[in-house]
């Protein structure tokens, strides 16, 4: 045995020596093909840029500098290469072996060179073992795989494929043969499982920190099914039978509509299923189940990492079970409100077969499932525990036992660093041996080289072909210039081209979809938008039209788009690679710009109007934040103050088809003639200075006319404030909610008497409590919701520093459910604004909510006018409440770091502003408020 | 195609234009005011009763969704509807028939279910009941909508559960508004009151007055201003009932009386009442607990009994002057009560009246002409008539329909009175009564089946000279009982059947001796 290791390990030696060496060896014969670069194709086919630029990309693509240094230089984006440090994990070990045998087979057009095109067959073969050994040694062998998959799931991964983006920069079929050469795939069937590539596919820079593939914002089953489809030749692998039942992710459930008074699983299995699917934890989030008189089965197994006592809990509104097996471990059974329960239960390391049933009458309806064990806090259960066993898992092709050798791995990681590849790929502990020339060393004209005719054994293969050779040879001869930072249009383009935003956009004459690929761009509605409704936009002078925060967001963040008419989607780049693009962008862009006109709120007034359709009728194409156009669906312009710059918005609008030739948008001001001379000034200027003011408001645009919310219970304050009462959470049960036009909202709690909550965008969805038997919380619907400090607003204190008092779950009268005083009601004013009256210690107090508008949205602003009859003494306003409160300057606070508060101008009876500790590590900000006049009045303006 | 429409209507294209431009771009739909649609010819109301109480559906907006939860008329005969999604509609032209010029008007918005709305004329305020408070709005400004919103009366807590509704009366002689407060759930009082009826003295102030209620559907007045309430079916409930409250009473189910502590004006709490027993047994023991007045029996006549009105109509109702009506909302129905006091308490009989309503019957609420609107929902329940909410109105013909008038205890067996002459050859065949008996058991687990079960022997069955009543002699008559008794042979003078043949009387006390 150990004669036989080490015999194995002498010829590895010997192999290992033969391709560190430098042995002049013979220049590749077969006919293979070159490496795709799609980018480098656009700029020297379309963009008809020099020899030199090309070679500058290909010099970055190719990662030509990782090996030849060139200091100081600037123009180059080196690619780099996957991240290997688990690539054990995630490539099956025969694959590697392949891979690493025949890389331009396995992958015709691969950018990684071959590095034993020249050896010696036996020796190769031995050098491949060890570095086989090595790579699977890091995370491997990969797991077995656990995914069941189906040819539905193929078919719709498919259509995904090609509609979503992918085939923008890979190939629409296998064999399709496109005008612009396709990114290729190696044999991924034999590579990996669906399991790794839908990870891969959900965030490609983690294995990718190059970015050049980007995320296309998949869900999880749509990274899965494209998995399924691309991996789709193990549906039909002998293996797979072979293969212990799938491990499949995700629990089963079944789902029945019965008025149902238990949960008892013998109760619930002989009921007639309504419908049946997976889901990744307990929960009511899976579709089409309504909210009363219904029944759900889980079932599927749960993974113990540990022998010992774990204790679950459910938590549900109405009834439900939890049984490990055949076990009742927790009964929570019967009708009633959301409570919790919990059960013990000693269980050995393993997976347990886990049900969970679940009934729910009327009313709220709830379920959560937690547990508690050795080194477990409590905790819901998370979804990768819990799997469902059957099936037959999809496992790769070749699937072959492997056991890694320690020693030949030792020597793998050895060659890892001598042959080269640790230039390129990174894993912690390695680095690159191998000694190259600096870039500006090189003879690009030699005939022996990685340019040269014959490439020796030494030297990695390229596969160049004539034309690479020639832009890399005279991107190497400037090689002296590459401290020169690229020309603003000429970085632009070089980042499209690394980034192949070319796939999708044109830019200065080159890129956009080809012919051939044209059609694989589609509307995902039914609409005759043309082009403008399917192909993506242009970026030619995109660095002018987009604000760089805006471009940030769309191009990194996965925000601000516009376009979901679109089936392509704006994929979202990794920052950490691409983020130069953007400044690129913005400098070759440059020109000249007009001011941005001063916010003015009767300006925004008018611009409100001309958008509608008694004014220009931008309403007939554009919707604003969510609300539809009256008819096409062109971009809505919710958040068109956040994304343009002013300067493109008004050339747009002045000559629409300047901008875009093909485009359905008029203009509205022919020879600047103004239709509606009352309006914003009654000239061209000054009306898009207007809409521009209006569209800037943001979330907070009141609705235009023509616009109406869809039908549904969704409350959308339009012209005038909703007031509106309901349930509201935390247990607010006397809640008034106040939504404004500017959408900004508050909601107030007339129990506690207090402002319970201000949030930003959408209003509130009045369905929970206008379905059934309407006992159920509202809750906000926008975003940016600020909580109030949780007791009264107003409270009389024995000393400054007294406890602010707190409302309790139970009270013994209304006084003390009433802690901020009586509430007496509200008073609608002239707008229909309501003002809010409470009685407190006899002082009568009125408050009322006002939105403030500005660039960008609203705040909220708070105005209060207290008046008493007797003396009044130790009153206070609690303000704000926090972690952090920070004075700002006199009368301005930040609270958090996120809200800020300002008391407003000329206020009267309030006192020195006190910051003090209040409950549970907070900061409480109290104004003393005195009433010497019998009156004080006082505004604090909240801004976040 | 322009011109083949306008040759075809006769219409100016300009006008063509403008209508199809408006249909087009969705511009004709909603509007502040709702000009309500034309009545659509509904299927011909078959039910035997259309003739003599016909309905009329009073057509409502598209975009109106009238979940009726509170009705009260307005001076000029307009009628404000409060819907449990917290709108006020004010409807004019209700009584009109057919109802043509109906116009919905949206009056205040926002509120928390209103179940109960009061005018008062001596302020000028509409009251409005919501789940947490009795608040009063008015239109101060003159810009056609409520702008005074103002907390009248918040005594009661509220938990944020489905269950916790208050439902308001309107101002009693006193100028009191009751208001009753349904359980937490059917098993629980979570916040103070709930489970109990409070009244609101003019001043705004709350003062606890009866225990004991589960779940409220309805509260009216009888003639005598005195105050009942809808009882339904549930813990301590066998049946849905109509109940009698009076200050200090007890209406059976215990869960809400931990809040006698809240309520000093009411005396020591009430003891708990045995589970299992009846309730005549037990009311028996405690002076303060009442038995229900009528029982509708469950499943017979009702299922969810709701709204209450009383005939004050002088006449223009028909017959049934001072008879008091209720509705079902699951059945879609309403049934007739009559009262009758026996050793100062209420019992009485309960007989069907008029079926076949579009959706769930919730407020009622008698107009100047004596028709009754009756307002109607049925989310959360469902109902017999499929609709999701309607407004209708039932109106006399003018036709006295053959029906039992009403049934009476005597010592010895029951008064029946008719609305029209007998046929006294079928009057007296003592064949044709049929009768039996039942009680519910009184529990704390939900509702009851019909138990103690008997059927007692018609002795005699003697017709008045004018026609109108039988007496019948009754051996066996059960105390705590319902009677239910058929009669579908008994005929009018000119040979009509009854049009509803069946009575059931809810007997708790005795009447003694004969006094005659």
């Amino acid at each position: 045995m150990r004669e036989r290791i080490w015999r194995r390990w002498a010829f590895g030696a010997v192999a290992f020596a033969c391709i560190a060496g430098i042995v002049p060896g013979a220049a590749s014969a077969a006919e293979k093909v070159a490496p795709i670069v799609p980018g480098y194709v656009r700029l020297k086919d379309e963009a008809k840029a020099s020899a030199a630029e090309q070679g500058e990309v290909l010099l970055g693509e190719l990662n030509c500098l990782q090996c030849h240094a060139a200091p100081g230089q600037k123009r180059i984006f080196t690619k780099g290469a996957p991240d290997l440090s688990a690539a054990g994990s995630r490539m099956t070990p025969q694959y590697i072996r392949a891979y690493l045998t025949d890389n331009h087979g396995m992958k015709p057009g691969t950018t990684m060179p071959d590095s034993f095109h020249a050896s010696d067959a036996q020796a190769k073969e031995g050098a491949i073992d060890f570095l086989t050994n090595y790579l699977v040694s890091l995370g491997g062998p990969i797991k077995p795989s656990g995914e069941e998959g189906n040819s539905l799931m193929a078919d719709h991964g498919r259509t995904l494929f090609q509609q979503v983006g992918c085939a923008a920069c890979h190939a629409p079929d296998k064999k399709a043969n496109t005008t612009i050469p396709s990114i290729p795939f190696p044999k991924l069937a034999e590579k990996t499982t669906v399991e790794h590539l839908a990870a891969f596919l959900l965030d490609p820079a983690k294995v990718r920190p190059a970015g050049r593939m980007p995320s296309l914002n998949l869900t999880k089953d749509e990274a899965r099914d494209i998995a399924v489809y691309l991996l789709k030749d193990q549906l039909d692998n002998p293996q797979n039978k072979l293969a212990g039942p799938a491990h499949t992710s995700g629990l089963n459930y079944i789902y029945y509509e019965v008025q149902a008074h238990t949960a008892a699983v013998d109760k619930i299995d002989p009921l007639r299923p309504k419908s049946k699917g997976r889901i990744d934890h307990f929960g009511l989030e899976f579709p089409g189940h309504r909210n009363d008189n219904f029944a759900v089965k889980y079932s599927g197994a749960i993974h113990i990492p540990k022998t010992g006592k774990y204790t679950f809990y459910t938590n549900s509104d109405d009834g439900s079970r939890l049984y490990i097996g055949k076990q009742l471990v927790v009964d929570n059974d019967g009708v009633h409100p959301v409570g919790e329960k919990s059960g013990e239960i000693e269980l050995a390391e393993g997976d347990q077969p886990i049900t969970v049933t679940y009934f729910q009458g009327g009313g709220e309806f709830i379920l959560s499932v937690s547990w508690e064990g050795p080194g477990i806090t409590k905790q819901e259960i998370p979804s990768d525990v819990l799997f469902s066993v059957g099936g037959v898992p999809m496992v790769p092709l070749e699937n072959e036992a492997f056991t890694v050798d320690p020693q030949k791995a030792q020597m793998g990681k050895m060659m890892f660093n001598a042959i080269g590849c640790a230039a390129c790929h990174k894993v912690p502990g390695t680095k690159p041996m191998t000694e190259r020339k600096a870039l500006a060393e090189l003879n690009p004209d030699a005939a022996t080289g990685c340019l040269g005719d014959q490439i020796p054994k030494s030297v990695p293969n390229y596969q160049l072909n004539a034309d690479q050779r020639a832009a890399l040879k005279a991107a190497v001869k400037e090689a002296k210039d590459l401290d020169k930072p690229l020309e603003p249009k000429q970085e632009a383009m070089h980042l499209a081209a690394a980034f192949n935003c070319f796939a999708c956009h044109a830019r200065d004459g080159a890129g956009g979809p080809t012919a051939d690929r044209a059609p694989l761009f589609v509307m995902s509605a039914e609409f005759d938008m043309g082009d403008e409704g399917r192909l993506p936009p242009k970026l030619t002078g995109v660095g002018a039209k987009l604000q760089p925060a805006a471009m940030e967001k769309i191009i990194f963040e996965n925000k601000l788009h516009i376009r979901p008419v679109l089936a392509t989607r704006m994929p979202t780049f990794h920052k950490e690679a691409a983020g130069a693009i953007v400044d690129a962008f913005v400098k070759a862009d440059a020109g000249p710009t007009l001011p941005v006109p001063t916010f003015n709120q009767i300006a925004a007034k008018d611009g409100r109007t001309l958008f509608g359709n008694k004014g220009l009728g931008c309403v007939n194409c554009h919707g604003i934040n969510g609300v539809k156009s009256m008819g096409m669906p062109a971009p809505d312009l919710g958040n068109c103050g956040e994304r343009l710059t002013y300067t493109w918005f008004h050339e747009l609008l002045v000559d629409p088809a300047h901008i875009n030739p093909a485009t359905r948008m008029p203009g509205f001001w022919p020879k600047g003639e103004v239709a509606f001379k009352t309006l914003a000034g009654g000239a061209e200027d000054s009306q898009i200075a207007a809409l521009w003011e209006y569209l800037s408001l943001g979330k907070s645009m009141a609705l235009p006319a023509g616009l109406t919310p869809a039908e549904g219970d969704e409350l959308i304050p339009t012209d005038a404030p909703i007031v509106h009462r309901s349930f509201f959470p935390p247990p607010v049960n006397r809640s008034i909610s106040v939504g404004f036009p500017e959408m900004v909202h508050c909601a107030f709690d007339a129990d506690t008497v207090r402002m319970n909550v201000a949030w930003k965008g959408r209003f509130l969805d009045a369905r929970p409590s206008w379905e059934d038997r309407g006992g159920n919380r509202l809750r906000p619907l926008g975003t940016d919701v600020i909580d109030m400090p949780p007791g009264p607003s107003f409270a009389v204190l024995a000393s400054p520093n007294a406890e602010w008092p707190l409302p309790k779950p139970t009270y013994k009268d209304q006084a003390e459910r009433n802690l901020g005083g009586h509430f007496k009601g509200y008073v609608l004013d002239k707008e229909d604004r309501p003002i809010f009256h409470y009685i407190l210690n006899g002082i009568d107090i009125h408050e009322q909510p006002l939105p403030v508008l500005k660039t960008g949205g609203a705040d909220l602003e708070r105005k209060f006018d207290l008046s008493s009859k007797q003396p009044v003494k130790d009153l206070y306003f609690l303000a704000a409440q926090g972690k952090q409160i920070e004075a700002k300057s006199p009368g301005e606070w930040v609270v958090d770091g996120k809200l800020t508060l300002k008391l407003g101008a000329k206020p009267t009876g309030t006192g020195q502003p006190i910051i003090r500790d209040g409950d549970k590590g907070t900061k409480q900000l109290l104004i003393p408020i005195s009433l010497d006049n019998g009156t004080a009045s006082f505004n604090v303006e909240m801004s976040w | 195609m322009v011109t083949a429409i306008r040759q075809w209507h006769g219409l100016p294209a300009r006008a063509l234009k403008i209508v199809f431009g408006a249909v087009v771009l969705g511009l004709i739909s909603a509007t502040a005011v709702n000009a309500a649609p034309k009545p659509k010819a509904e299927p011909a109301d078959k039910s035997p009763e259309a003739e003599y109480y016909k309905k009329i559906e009073i057509p409502i907006p598209a975009d109106v969704k009238l979940e009726c939860g509170g009705l009260e008329w307005l001076p000029g005969g307009k009628l404000a509807v409060g819907t449990r999604r917290g709108d006020i509609y004010i409807v004019e032209g209700v009584l009109e028939d057919p109802p043509t010029h109906v116009k919905f008007t949206k009056w205040a918005t926002g509120l928390h279910e209103i179940l109960g709305l009061a005018y008062n004329k001596k302020d000028g305020y509409l009251y409005a009941c919501q789940r947490p408070e009795v608040t009063r709005l008015k239109d101060t400004d003159g810009r056609g909508h409520a702008n005074v919103y103002e907390t009248f009366c918040d005594g009661w807590g509220i938990s944020g559960d489905y269950h916790e509704y208050a439902m308001m009366s309107k101002f009693d002689k006193e100028g009191d508004l009751w208001v009753t407060l349904t359980l937490t759930g059917s098993f629980t009082s979570e916040a103070p009151f709930r489970g109990w009826c409070v009244r609101i003295k003019p001043d705004g102030t709350m003062v606890p007055t009866a225990s004991g209620l589960r779940s409220p559907g309805g509260v009216g007045f009888n003639e005598k201003g005195e105050v009942f309430y809808s009882e339904n079916q549930g813990p301590w409930n066998g049946a849905d009932a109509l109940r009698h409250i009076e200050v200090g009473n007890f209406q059976g189910h215990p869960i809400g009386n931990k809040w006698y502590k809240l309520a000093p004006n009411m005396g020591e709490q009430v003891p708990d009442p045995t589970s299992g027993s009846r309730i005549y047994i037990e009311a028996a023991k405690d002076p303060k607990l009442v038995p229900p007045a009528i029982i509708q029996p469950y499943g017979k006549v009702g299922q969810s009994q709701s709204g209450i009105a009383c005939d004050m109509s002088d006449g223009k109702f028909g017959p049934f002057e001072h008879q008091m009506f209720c509705g079902d909302q699951h059945h879609s129905n309403i049934a007739r009560f009559v009262l009758q006091t026996v050793k100062g308490r209420y019992q009485g009989v309960c007989i069907p009246f008029r079926e076949g309503f579009v959706s769930g019957v919730l407020p009622m609420i008698q107009a100047a002409d004596g028709s009754i609107v009756v307002g109607e929902t049925n989310r959360g329940w469902g109902s017999a008539g499929p609709k999701q909410f309607a407004l209708e109105r039932v109106v006399w013909t003018g036709k006295v329909p053959f029906e039992i008038y009403n049934m009476e205890l005597t010592h010895d067996g029951f008064d029946l009175t008719f609305t029209e002459p007998l046929d006294t050859a079928s009057a007296s065949n003592l064949d044709n009564y049929k009768m039996s008996t039942y009680r519910y058991i009184y529990q704390a687990s939900y509702g009851s089946p019909e138990v103690d079960q008997t059927t007692p022997a018609i002795k005699s069955a003697k017709v008045s000279a004018d026609r109108l009543k039988v007496h019948i002699v009754v051996d066996g008559l059960q105390q705590g009982a319902v009677h239910e008794l058929h009669i579908p042979n008994v005929h009018s003078a000119d040979g009509k059947p009854l049009l509803h043949p069946v009575a059931y009387y809810t007997l708790w006390q005795f009447v003694d001796g004969d006094k005659k």
